[in-house]
């Protein structure tokens, strides 16, 4: 049963079925908005909840033409507007921020490095723009396509791409430039 | 090649989608725009690490937010219907006035069986037993109600029922294995949750798996059996997945708890 066919019996009145497809989205969603919100797990759960709420809510305008995934990605990108709407000032990530999510450190050198690899890239995403960011995230979801991205940011697809590989060129200098400053606080 | 298509080439390459001839070209390219193919592998580590840079579950609160609101929007689905049909409206306003009339009655009855002192604790027990039988009866009656929505009000009300008796349990397997409506058969294995601290009715759950064929009471098994940890569903699970049209996310699920139940 494909996501069409089962959003067909939501439509038609059948909204259980709605529980198939937050089964199959509700982890893709959630790792896109904590990549959008620096890690804010409680936010981002709130979020996904707001999108399969207005999924369902808004359900008569899923008229089956385009993907679901793209469709329930469009709502989540217009949350993710209303989110940063209610959000004074900018963003800074911190460590603090990421409420439950378990840092490991483990004795192994090459993980110990990748944990701090992965704390630098954290601190690196939370100095692009919330526009960059999302457009990062989302262009890395593997249910949409470039073309997907391009329809629900009401851009083109070559400007999806010429903006992706900008701003990955800018994660890439802020990364390095943050990684330098580690190296040169701790001389490791 | 332009500037700008170049970029957007590159941005192909950074999802790996181009073709092995292609990609070589264009790395050539992005080399005479100073774009080094070193550069170029460290913006691929950078774009794939992205996916790992907050890497973390939601907890069960967002499933509990979720299935709570899915299941207040199904009610309203269902009463919906119900009121876009003016002879049923009809019909539901005059059951609400009845069932009013009897709760009065019983109020009234109640509070004179309290004035009298001549009934002993005894009787009142017995009353309140023939009440709560009363009760059951109706209840068990509505599940065998031609309306999906009037069985879904039935089994609403028994898990809403301070009662295990036997009767009520082979009742709400009855719904979970032969009803035709899927909300039906998901709110009777919702109710039975509560009495799988028997071991005959883990047992007939387990039976059930194989009867069921809604994704989303197969999804509902599948996490209801890892929560209790029952071993014993595994062979079930494994009947269910030799079903080539096992719904994907479904199949997912179901062997994720295999290997967990293991």
């Amino acid at each position: 049963m494909d996501d069409n066919a089962i959003m067909s019996l939501v439509t038609g009145g059948e909204i259980s079925a709605m529980g198939i497809l937050y089964e199959k989205y509700k982890k893709p969603l959630y790792g896109y908005f904590l990549k959008v919100t620096l890690g804010d797990c409680h936010t981002s759960e709130d979020l996904v909840h707001t999108v399969f709420y207005r999924a369902i809510k808004y359900k008569a305008s899923f008229k089956g033409q385009g993907s679901f995934a793209k469709w329930l990605f469009h709502i989540a990108h217009n949350v993710s507007i209303d989110q940063k709407k209610k959000v004074t000032g900018i963003i800074e990530y911190t460590a603090d921020i990421l409420h439950g999510i378990p840092v490991r450190y483990d004795d192994q050198d090459d993980k110990a490095q990748r944990n701090e690899n992965l704390e630098t890239l954290r601190k690196a995403l939370g100095k692009l723009t919330s526009e960059e960011r999302e457009l990062v995230t989302m262009c890395k979801i593997e249910c949409l396509r470039y073309s997907d991205v391009a329809d629900i940011m009401g851009i083109s697809e070559s400007n999806v791409k010429v903006r992706m590989f900008r701003a990955i060129r800018k994660l890439r200098d802020i990364f390095m430039k943050l990684e330098k400053c580690r190296y040169e606080k701790t001389g490791s | 090649m332009k500037k700008r298509d170049l970029r957007e080439k590159a941005a192909d390459l950074l999802k790996n989608d181009l073709a092995p001839g292609e990609e070589q070209e264009i790395i050539k390219e992005l080399g005479n725009e100073g774009i080094t193919p070193e550069e170029i592998e460290s913006l691929k580590e950078m774009s794939s690490g992205i996916e790992n840079a907050f890497d973390h579950n939601p907890s069960g609160r967002m499933d509990d937010m979720f299935y709570s609101m899915l299941k207040s929007e199904t009610r309203k689905e269902e009463q919906g219907e119900l009121n876009s049909i003016p002879a049923l409206r009809n019909k539901y306003t005059l059951m609400l006035v009845a069932a009013g009339i009897t709760l009065f009655i019983l109020g009234w009855f109640s509070a004179s069986m309290f004035k009298a002192s001549s009934y002993n604790s005894d009787e009142l027990a017995g009353l309140s037993g023939e009440i709560k039988d009363l009760r059951e009866t109706l209840v068990l009656t509505m599940l065998d109600q031609a309306s999906a929505s009037e069985r879904i009000k039935a089994v609403n009300m028994i898990k809403e029922l301070d009662s295990s008796n036997e009767r009520i349990i082979e009742n709400l397997f009855k719904a979970l294995n032969t009803d035709e409506n899927d909300n039906v058969r998901l709110l009777a294995l919702e109710a039975l949750i509560k009495y799988t601290g028997n071991n005959e009715v883990r047992h007939q759950l387990v039976s059930s798996i194989s009867k069921q064929t809604s994704p989303m009471i197969q999804l509902r098994m599948t996490e209801i059996m890892t929560t209790l940890n029952e071993k014993s569903s595994v062979p079930e699970f494994r009947r269910l997945l030799e079903d080539s049209n096992l719904n994907y996310s479904v199949r997912t699920r179901i062997q994720d708890a295999v290997v967990t139940l293991l």
